[in-house]
């Protein structure tokens, strides 16, 4: 039977991409989001006692989340523009559930699946391997230019057909 | 354009960080009024979000989703995958802050991955207070801990909130102790390679060797130390190193700089020597598999064979005779064509969608099969006096369940990575040619990777099949077969060499002038190995050429 500690920590993993989101809608920058996760992750097994099992656990971990995001952002210099309070408050008030995200996800892979070939080894290399687009287009032989264009099309392109699944289109 | 890209331009910028401040008041009254923005607000930036869990590989993800009842559900595969990163931290960190590690001090440094002997054991960790445990991974060691790796088995050791990382290879033992002024290491004996971070005002790290003591402040190094012999190699800031037994024998070294400790003798501070591979001679290539065969009895795909059987001892007996004869064909060829040498790409299969696996240490337990076949294939390839090569992967290749599609995570310390798994196939197999397969994610370049497994391994070939920059000072680049003629009409820079991978025979027929001037150069030409063609004779012709006009 896991401890306590440990079903918070299963939480924490099964909930870690959607609070990765809600940090970067915060601080506007994925990157950082992934620092600030793994900080979160850390703070919430510390304080794992303090979460009573069955209640609400993404409003307790984004409590967390907005706490950490806060302090780090406090802690350095940022050049980057962010949401003001207002913004902050009305997209946090529609944040996606659980629910939300397997739907969302469940729609990336059928949209992933319905990629020519080509467009899918592309996808492997950005998404998959994490090369950047000048790695691919070392290895492909082409112009960075064209990788570019290329990935930033195929974004569009799985950016599009997810709305559409998710009936975000009309 | 639509309200709709309008919005998604918008929250582009925003996670770009390329807003103007007109567009940042655009996006925010938008979201502050428009609950159709909201809801894309969030489906853009989870979109962003999903595309780098990196599960998009081969789309491993989906087959996780479509387990069906009893299957992990989809989330698992990419949280293991997170959580793998995350894990060592936070049990570091918990314990290191909060005191949660009970009945020893805080944690200094944590077990991140443990790969055992061919015999079964990893290791053992010896307590102050004389208790003793067998090494697992996530084990927290503490003050004084001593740390035993068996011969043959492999442990990475992460620090907790820095990148900061240790590799202990076979028969090693390092105590572990921390001080206000940092960390500080004794390596009793073994081999370790350190990767070491940026340390904070104030503190170092200290690692003790039997050669040497190394001191470094604020920089990122790597030391490799065995028995005989410890290298000290800087990536940027300054290290300090002192000579053991030798009063005043000290040096220090900025970043590009090395120096190596050898009992009882003064520090060498040479440079190191770019790489110097003598041998021009063609290599061939061997892949025995193919991708997601689905096959039930041949689930990795071996010799393309839906009929091949490894359910059965049968079936597992009758691979094995046709795995010789192909290794025999393969010899006969490359002895044919006067190659030098014969790589092995797949030898753990391609059960799974991400292609190549490139972690030999893996075999065992990802191809049980060929595990036990592979010594005497690989024997007779030796014995008829050909190198071996055995390709090897830069990301983690993990199972996130059992039974799961493996997946690819980004390592940690890709060198460090890189380097075990060359040294396994080393030992076991005398493997002295490495393609490396992949890129590095983020932090390093294949440039400083392949300097630092040049700086480890100076008489293997790295062959990185994603080449940047200086890499070919230390290694010698994959060229695929569309890179060719920007590489051919590239000028070479002198004492460097690239592979080129195999060739169609019309295309060699139709560049045969250009191909053999590469070869003049430098550059090795590479064969399937399997089979024979009209283009092993091009080779052969080609070498001949090349050989009447050398560099």
């Amino acid at each position: 039977m896991p401890t306590h500690t440990e079903q918070v920590q299963q939480l924490v993993i099964r909930h870690a991409g959607l609070l990765h989101g809600f940090i970067a809608s915060l601080c506007g920058d994925l990157v950082l989001a992934e620092d600030i996760l793994q900080e979160v992750f850390l703070v919430c097994t510390t304080r794992a006692q303090t979460f009573t099992l069955g209640s609400d656990f993404l409003a307790w971990a984004r409590a967390i989340a907005r706490f950490k995001t806060m302090e780090m952002l406090r802690s350095r210099t940022r050049d980057r523009r962010m949401l003001n309070q207002d913004a902050l408050k009305a997209v946090e008030s529609e944040a996606p559930s659980l629910e939300d995200w397997q739907r969302q996800r469940e729609a990336l892979h059928r949209c992933l699946e319905r990629l020519s070939p080509g467009q899918r080894r592309l996808a492997a290399m950005a998404y998959g391997d994490g090369l950047s687009p000048q790695q691919i287009a070392d290895k492909r032989a082409q112009a960075p230019q064209v990788v570019h264009v290329m990935l930033s099309k195929l974004r569009r392109i799985l950016r599009d057909c997810v709305l559409r699944r998710m009936g975000l289109d009309a | 354009m639509s309200a709709i890209d309008g919005l998604l331009e918008l929250v582009d910028g925003y996670l770009a960080g390329t807003l103007t401040e007109v567009q940042q008041a655009d996006l925010d009254r938008r979201l502050c009024t428009e609950p159709r923005s909201r809801q894309l607000f969030w489906l853009a930036i989870n979109h962003e979000v999903l595309l780098r869990t990196r599960t998009v590989a081969g789309l491993e993800g989906v087959a996780a989703a479509d387990a069906g009842p009893g299957g992990a559900p989809w989330w698992r595969a990419m949280a293991v995958r997170w959580a793998a990163a995350a894990l060592i931290l936070v049990l570091l960190g918990a314990a290191a802050r909060f005191g949660l590690r009970q009945g020893a001090g805080p944690g200094i440094l944590g077990v991140a991955s443990l790969v055992p002997a061919r015999a079964g054991g990893g290791g053992s960790v010896h307590h102050p207070d004389h208790r003793q445990e067998p090494l697992r991974i996530g084990q927290v060691l503490g003050q004084d801990d001593a740390i035993e790796v068996e011969d043959g088995a492999s442990v990475e050791l992460r620090a907790p909130g820095e990148a900061t990382t240790f590799a202990l290879e076979g028969a090693a033992s390092l105590v572990v102790r921390t001080t206000p002024q940092g960390m500080r290491l004794r390596l009793e004996h073994g081999e370790l390679t350190a990767e070491v971070a940026h340390q904070p005002p104030g503190r170092q790290v200290m690692i003790g060797t039997p050669q040497a003591t190394v001191e470094v402040v604020g920089t990122r190094f790597v030391v490799a130390a065995s028995a005989e012999r410890t290298s000290v190699d800087v990536d940027d800031g300054r290290v300090r190193v002192a000579a053991s037994g030798i009063p005043g024998d000290r040096a220090e070294i900025g970043p590009g700089g090395r120096v190596v400790a050898r009992t009882g003798q003064r520090l060498d501070e040479s440079p190191l020597s770019e790489l110097s591979w003598s041998d021009h001679r063609p290599i061939g290539v061997l892949m025995l598999c193919t991708g997601e065969s689905g096959w039930p009895r041949n689930p990795r795909g071996w010799l393309h064979d839906a009929a091949i059987d490894i359910t059965t001892a049968g079936g597992r007996e009758e691979l094995r005779r046709r795995l010789e004869a192909i290794v025999d064909q393969s010899i006969a060829n490359l002895h044919a064509v006067g190659a030098q040498a014969l790589v092995f790409w797949d030898l753990e299969g391609m059960e799974s969608p991400l292609g190549y696996v490139g972690d030999p240490r893996q075999l065992a337990t990802l191809a049980p099969e060929m595990d036990a076949i592979a010594d005497g294939l690989i024997e007779r390839v030796r014995s008829a006096g050909i190198a071996v090569g055995v390709a090897i992967r830069l990301d983690e290749v993990i199972r996130a369940r059992p039974g799961g599609a493996l997946s690819l995570s980004p390592a940690h310390a890709p060198a460090l990575l890189a380097q075990q798994r060359m040294h396994y196939a080393h030992k076991r197999w005398g493997a002295t040619i490495f393609p490396l397969l992949g890129a590095p994610r983020e932090g390093m370049d294949i440039a400083t990777i392949c300097r630092r497994l040049h700086a480890d391994s100076p008489q293997a070939l790295i062959i990185p099949t994603a080449a940047h920059g200086e890499a070919d000072r230390w290694s010698a680049p994959w060229i695929q077969p569309e890179q060719l003629a920007s590489h051919l009409g590239s000028p070479h820079r002198p004492g460097s060499m690239a592979v080129i991978a195999p060739l169609d025979d019309a295309y060699m027929a139709a560049h045969r002038d250009e191909l053999i001037h590469a070869v003049e150069a430098g550059d090795v030409l590479t064969l399937r190995a399997w089979y024979k063609t009209d283009g092993h004779l091009l080779v052969q012709q080609i070498q001949a050429a090349a050989q009447a006009h050398p560099r």
